[in-house]
């Protein structure tokens, strides 16, 4: 069990982590993703021992440990580059942290042994890393991490320097060679969709704070604010200023969005931000998006068409908004056409313009 | 960075500008007229005097212009010598000291002065000290014309002598019964920390200092100064001299220590005061001087070396050499005329730093100048007739090199425990030592002699007159 | 292989250098051969000898001597100086207050003429006034044991050498930059202590370029050792000090046989090519082990 409370971190006089709190259950897995810049490495460093501690506790199964050593905290970390040695063979890099602890070389060797056997890396024990491939690289490092049995296993960017490829497949590798394993499983990337895969909890930090954290599909789907709103998913949540009128209308510019909203998310004659993700705008003819219930119309351009096999997007313009619809790659869409674009309205989340923060649970708005 | 990374470089360099620079020497002739190129090494002081020297030429020889090529320390000096020769391009003139002659005469790139200025009238050998002249003789031809003619003196610090009542030395003082006393009388623990403050004698433990010591017991250096097989230091008479030598620290511990001689040497010992006796050349007097300039005057003066059982000192001189691929023979031979004139000796006399080799020069007031210390200059000239010499080979420096270093530990080695009833079996060893490193060193140069005696049978003397 | 590769794509970067050191080094080198094989005395035109100096060389004892205190001296300065220097190197690569001028202090000896600093070390070592001796006889060593010791004598030798190490650590230092942080990041995190992450880690990386730089230093030993035996111990005491480099400067331009003094340096040179293919030998074997 990991424990984080109210943790900050300065670099140089500059904070970059503020208050933060977390925790992770043994065996759990949390990914924190945010923009780079955010403080998602720092976060690691200070948890590991590299990066010194402003205030807050960090706890280990209850222990508080940040004034320990990195050495004497039981935790792991895998770096971005993985940092395995060059010169020392696959076996020795998977030795070094049981030796380091000053465990005899041949029950260190033994437990290494039957680890790689474990994970099919029994043919790489006697090379060298740079005789390994990016992926067989990445899953030594994360064997050697998790060979002490650490209580916490951090995880900075473990995926980004693979080919796209690679990736899925690394990704499967992490979750299976951490299925077996109790360490706590903090991970820090940049990429959201690694994150969302790997996630049992998916948190989002911005400017050193944690705005969200919680399922990846909760994340994904009722974003806490408008930075993770537009933080996750690709392409980003389109977001539309909308006006709420009094008589209950829902109005976006001179365009009648809905006569009269379900339950909606803020008092009347408010101005809100609309969010909907480009699967909740249907283009005519398309069998995605189709909602059922309250749904608008709005006319649209169709700008670009972005096929990418699985789907296309469909870039639109309505009264100067750019707009991201999603739909099925057989669809024929024109560029240039002016078609009326469906909104599911259901599907949509609230934010108030001005904090940029969640008004309703869109979930609210879906049981309308 | 270091100069030895080039060494290779430089090596090759000088074979290079051989190949380069061997051009005939009397296409040069006509092409050349520049100035006359002397090249000299010295001290600041002496440098001055051979400018004063060109400048008085120049002033009384219109037209005609002499370029100073000043070098520091002779050892740069031989450097800058051989490497200029390799190339081609040596000076048309320059100063060699007699022991390093032979390297020079051995090769035949020196122009006789002697028979070529002889004829033209410009030198007459009488007018100079026969010992100096016979130094720069080679295979019968007088290579060099003789610029001074110093020898080994002793300096003493008068003020010391009269402050611890100890009599100054006088003409034919003995080594052993006025020498010796004198230097334990002088030598003195003035703050009772067991260090002495003040040492009797300062003698460099090398072949040309001890020499003196060598023959005045009747030994001999080598086995035949013309044409020497074997250095015989280990016979007799020479074993004796070295001994008497080795008395002043072995037992009577009158000179300074090894560490206090390599901590300071002698001659800076002496111009502090703290030394009452010093065998130097001439030289040295142009030193002490110079101390007087700046207000470290000391009360000294000279004494003739003291006798053991023969009289005999042993000589310094440097000559005035022509390289034989001289552009300008005449222009050069003039200059040499002038510089061993009575006015040219004059010039560099004043300098102190010299005897001067010419006769009328070396007995007029210029040397002997009672205003000027030392008071007995006289001592230099009474030493003249006894003045012996080193053989002239090709090999002699590099034979006093590899002795220098063997005499200086011989001397200072402190006695083994017990070893004083053998006193002296070090000094036998020592000089078989210095036998034995010569030996195919002088069997070397007797074979190129005897090669270049049959190469050219005829005596490489033609072609120097024009 | 790789590495030959990427000098076979970017050999042209070496050019100004490489001419430089042609003009300068190789050139007179080559034309040095002949020169060993000749009796040449700077005055008259060389004579061919054969391997007759080769085989004066083989029967000289002094030239053994010299090639024995060579390889003593660098036998104690190599080892010492490239320790020194990766001491220093380790101390002064993290960017400090001051650890600039720290770093140009370990380079200055390098940039100094050697007659300044040879002449520097005259004074230190002067057995009566100089600094050097006052701590020899706190340890109740003899002041002036350098000058009667010829073994000694070498040691000093060495340890004026030691002080040359400036491009030693400033090689480095750049090395030691190249070790990724998060090397010594994860031997933290893994509990590594300081001893181990040096043993473990930073030497076993460093390896390959101390190797090298000890070949290069051993060659040079040779050759920077010249100006101190020239000068402070003069070749003594007893032959102590005399040098290879020493003794062919004696012979060349002090008794001039410069064939000879060519032919020693022939000597010289092999000696030094043996001992870089010994150096290359382990270098190589070490880096299969290591890196």
């Amino acid at each position: 069990m990991l424990e984080l409370q109210d943790l900050s971190v300065e670099l140089d006089r500059r904070p970059v982590l503020r208050s933060l709190s977390l925790s992770v259950a043994p065996g759990e897995r949390v990914v924190i993703a945010g923009p780079s810049g955010s403080g998602k490495s720092t976060l690691l460093r200070a948890v590991a021992g590299l990066a010194p501690v402003r205030s807050g506790e960090i706890r280990l199964d209850g222990r508080p440990v940040q004034a320990l050593p990195p050495g004497q905290r039981d935790v792991a970390m895998m770096f971005q580059s993985y940092a395995l040695f060059p010169h020392l063979s696959v076996l020795e890099n998977l030795c070094f942290g049981l030796r380091a602890r000053g465990m005899a070389r041949r029950d260190a060797e033994d437990r290494a042994r039957a680890a790689a056997h474990t994970l099919d890396l029994t043919p790489l024990l006697a090379r060298r890393p740079r005789e390994l491939s990016g992926g067989e690289r990445q899953r030594v490092a994360l064997t050697r991490a998790l060979l002490r049995e650490p209580k916490a296993l951090l995880l900075d960017e473990p995926l980004s320097s693979l080919d796209t490829q690679l990736r899925v497949r690394a990704r499967a590798e992490i979750l299976k060679t951490h299925a077996g394993s109790r360490a706590a499983m903090l991970l820090v990337t940049h990429d959201q969709s690694e994150a969302m895969a790997l996630a049992d909890r998916l948190g989002v930090l911005h400017e050193g704070r944690l705005l969200q954290l919680a399922p990846p599909r909760t994340v994904y789907a009722e974003p806490a604010n408008l930075f993770v709103a537009r933080f996750l998913g690709q392409p980003a949540m389109n977001t539309l200023e909308v006006q709420l009128a009094l008589d209950g209308g829902l109005w976006w510019g001179e365009t009648l969005l809905s006569r009269r909203l379900v339950s909606p998310p803020a008092a009347l004659g408010r101005r809100l931000v609309m969010g909907l993700r480009p699967e909740h705008l249907s283009l005519p003819g398309s069998r995605w998006g189709r909602e059922e219930g309250p749904g608008a119309e709005l006319q649209a351009t169709v700008e670009t068409v972005e096929p990418l096999g699985e789907q296309q997007i469909v870039w639109l313009n309505a009264g100067g908004q750019r707009l991201a619809a999603r739909a099925e790659p057989e669809l024929r869409v024109g560029r240039g056409v002016s078609l009326p674009l469906r909104l599911a309205l259901t599907r949509a989340c609230w934010f108030d313009p001005d904090s940029g923060e969640a008004l309703a649970p869109a979930s609210g708005a879906a049981r309308a | 960075m270091p100069a030895t990374r080039l060494l290779p470089a430089a090596l090759l360099l000088v074979v290079a500008l051989a190949a380069c620079g061997r051009g005939t020497p009397d296409k040069a002739e006509a092409a050349k007229s520049g100035p006359v190129k002397l090249q000299v090494f010295g001290d600041t002081a002496e440098l001055k005097s051979y400018r004063e020297l060109i400048a008085g030429y120049e002033a009384s020889h219109p037209g005609q212009r002499v370029e100073l090529l000043p070098v520091g320390k002779q050892a740069d000096h031989m450097a800058k010598l051989s490497t200029a020769f390799a190339a081609g391009n040596p000076p048309d003139l320059f100063i060699l000291n007699f022991r390093r002659f032979g390297q020079f005469a051995a090769k035949d790139v020196l122009l006789p002065l002697g028979p070529a200025m002889a004829a033209s009238g410009q030198f007459k050998e009488e007018d100079f000290y026969a010992p100096a002249v016979e130094a720069f003789r080679y295979r019968d031809q007088l290579m060099c014309l003789p610029q001074n003619v110093s020898s080994l003196v002793v300096y003493y610090n008068r003020a010391l002598f009269k402050q611890y009542g100890v009599p100054e030395p006088q003409a034919g003082w003995s080594y052993f019964k006025d020498f010796i006393p004198a230097a334990r009388l002088l030598t003195r623990d003035l703050d009772g920390d067991k260090r002495k403050d003040i040492y009797g004698v300062g003698l460099d433990p090398t072949l040309i200092r001890l020499a003196p010591f060598v023959w005045g017991m009747g030994g001999e250096l080598v086995d035949d100064l013309q044409a020497p097989t074997t250095l015989t230091l280990d016979r007799g008479p020479a074993l004796l001299g070295l001994n008497a030598v080795k008395l002043l620290i072995s037992r009577y511990r009158v000179t300074p220590r090894l560490i206090e001689y390599q901590a300071e040497n002698n001659d800076a010992r002496f111009a502090r005061g703290a030394l009452a006796m010093l065998f130097q050349s001439r030289r040295y007097t142009a030193t002490l001087r110079e101390l007087e300039g700046q207000g470290k005057g000391l009360d000294w003066d000279v004494a003739p070396l003291p006798r053991l059982q023969q009289e005999v000192g042993v000589l310094h001189s440097d000559a005035y050499c022509m390289a034989r691929a001289s552009g300008q023979p005449q222009a050069a031979q003039q200059f040499v005329a002038y510089a061993l004139s009575e006015q040219g000796q004059g010039i560099l006399a004043r300098s102190g730093r010299t005897v001067p080799s010419r006769k009328t020069v070396a007995t007029s007031p210029v040397f002997l100048d009672p205003a000027q210390k030392p008071a007995r200059a006289q001592v230099f000239l009474d030493a003249i007739p006894a003045l012996r010499r080193t053989p002239n080979v090709a090999v002699w420096h590099e034979i006093e090199s590899k002795a220098d270093v063997l005499l200086e530990e011989w001397f200072y080695e402190p006695p083994l425990p017990g070893e004083s009833e053998l006193e002296g079996s070090d000094t036998v060893l020592v000089s078989r030592q210095i036998r034995d490193a010569a030996r195919p060193l002088l069997a070397e140069d007797l074979a190129r002699e005897q090669a270049a005696r049959a190469a050219a049978p005829a005596p490489a003397a033609t072609g120097e007159a024009h | 292989m790789s590495g030959l590769r990427a000098f076979l794509r970017n050999w042209h970067w070496t050019l100004p250098g490489f001419v430089l050191l042609l003009l300068l080094l190789g050139l007179p080198a080559l034309m040095a051969l002949p020169l060993a094989f000749s009796d040449f005395d700077g005055l008259h035109p060389p004579r061919y000898l054969g391997l007759g100096n080769l085989a004066k060389a083989w029967n000289d004892p002094l030239f053994w001597t010299a090639l024995g205190n060579s390889l003593t001296v660098a036998a104690w300065s190599v080892p010492l100086r490239l320790l020194l220097a990766l001491g220093l190197a380790l101390l002064l690569h993290r960017p400090r207050r001051g650890v600039g001028l720290l770093r140009s202090a370990a380079l200055a000896p390098s940039l100094t003429p050697d007659i300044a600093w040879a002449l520097l070390w005259l004074w230190i070592l002067n057995p009566l006034y100089g600094p050097f001796a006052w701590l020899l006889q706190a340890f109740g060593i003899a002041p002036d044991i350098w000058l009667t010791d010829a073994a000694a004598a070498r040691r000093v030798l060495a340890l004026i050498g030691l002080w040359l190490l400036g491009e030693l650590v400033v090689v480095l230092i750049a090395a030691r930059k190249e070790i990724p942080q998060e090397l010594y990041d994860l031997s933290t995190v893994e509990g590594a202590g300081a001893w181990t992450v040096f043993r473990r880690l930073t030497l076993p990386m460093l390896l390959p370029v101390l190797l090298l730089l000890a070949c290069r230093d051993a060659a040079l030993s040779f050759q920077t050792s010249f100006t101190p035996a020239l000068i402070i111990t003069k070749g003594g005491p007893q032959f102590g000090t005399l040098l290879l480099p020493l003794y062919v400067y004696q012979n060349g331009f002090e008794y001039l046989r410069f064939g000879y003094a060519a032919a020693l340096t022939l000597a010289m040179f092999a000696v030094t090519l043996l001992m870089i293919a010994v150096q290359l030998f382990w270098l190589r074997r070490w880096t299969r082990i290591g890196a």
